[in-house]
């Protein structure tokens, strides 16, 4: 494969190797489609399909997000979700006895199965839920063509 | 790819001894710090709602247990999945001495905050030589 060019990182080596048999694969795929570079959290996804699949649901949990620092981007079937998770510091004098959770910023874009109707995208945040609804643009769907004699 | 991403994991509860929850069982991520006063905990239970929440404190047992509610996931067909839902279930051996009556709790964006306070002759005291 000689189109791949192999870094030190071996992260990054099997994300490339990924990332060129998904684009080597001609049927329109989803889901993971690129992972951010840079610093920051990397929160989980999950993607549904309601409504006899013409409307995607997008689930992100994302607890204790600044509500402000939310962004959804969309162009075609792809789709950009980032945003920002900020840890506050206790006030006063602290000892921590346990660190679990982090802070950061987080980048996701990920392609969708098909192309939606940016008019119809709805977005949500509740209990440290992102649900995001988007429905299947008219262009993507089926459509019967009548043949005229 | 910088090392310094970091996934967001969940972790499934290893013993859930007391739960007959049909659904799947997770240990919240938390934060645990002390102050001159009191001890505080954060945890992430993400798509729980206030009234799922039930905090137990037994002897010198910290119990945390939250449900997801299901609504929220239905009619939904999964097509691809990062994260599972489920329940979450904690338990913690508090070694500090707690002021029970003083104990509060509160849930914003699905993180659970609980301020304990310690009891008056657990604090430190300073016993000045005369």
């Amino acid at each position: 494969m000689s189109f791949l060019r192999f870094t030190n990182d071996p992260f990054e080596n099997v994300m490339r190797l990924q990332r060129a048999i998904s684009q080597s694969v001609d049927q329109p795929s989803f889901g993971l489609d690129w992972t951010p570079s840079g610093q920051g959290l990397q929160p989980a996804l999950d993607i549904f399909e309601a409504e006899g699949g013409d409307t995607v649901v997008v689930k992100a949990e994302l607890p204790g997000v600044d509500r402000e620092s939310l962004e959804i981007e969309n162009v075609g079937s792809r789709l950009m979700v980032a945003g920002k998770r900020e840890i506050p510091t206790p006030e006063g004098e602290f000892r921590y006895h346990r660190r679990e959770r982090h802070g950061g910023e987080f980048r996701r874009v990920f392609r969708l199965p098909f192309e939606v109707d940016r008019d119809k995208a709805t977005a949500n945040y509740s209990d440290g839920v992102l649900t995001i609804r988007l429905e299947k643009a008219e262009s993507a769907k089926p459509r019967q063509i009548a043949v005229k004699s | 790819m910088s090392k310094a991403i970091k996934k967001v994991e969940k972790t499934d509860v290893e013993k859930s001894d007391e739960t007959t929850w049909a659904a799947k069982t997770y240990e919240p991520a938390v934060d645990i710090w002390e102050t001159a006063d009191a001890l505080a905990l954060a945890a992430d239970v993400p798509g729980v709602t206030r009234d799922k929440v039930e905090l137990d404190l037994r002897d010198d047992t910290l119990t945390i247990r939250a449900e997801v509610g299901a609504d929220a996931y239905e009619g939904l067909r999964p097509l691809y999945g990062e994260y599972n839902i489920g329940n979450f279930y904690r338990r913690f051996s508090l070694g500090e001495v707690i002021d029970r009556e003083k104990i509060s709790a509160d849930l914003k964006d699905g993180v659970l905050t609980v301020t304990l306070p310690k009891r008056e002759k657990a604090k430190p005291r300073k016993i000045v030589v005369a």
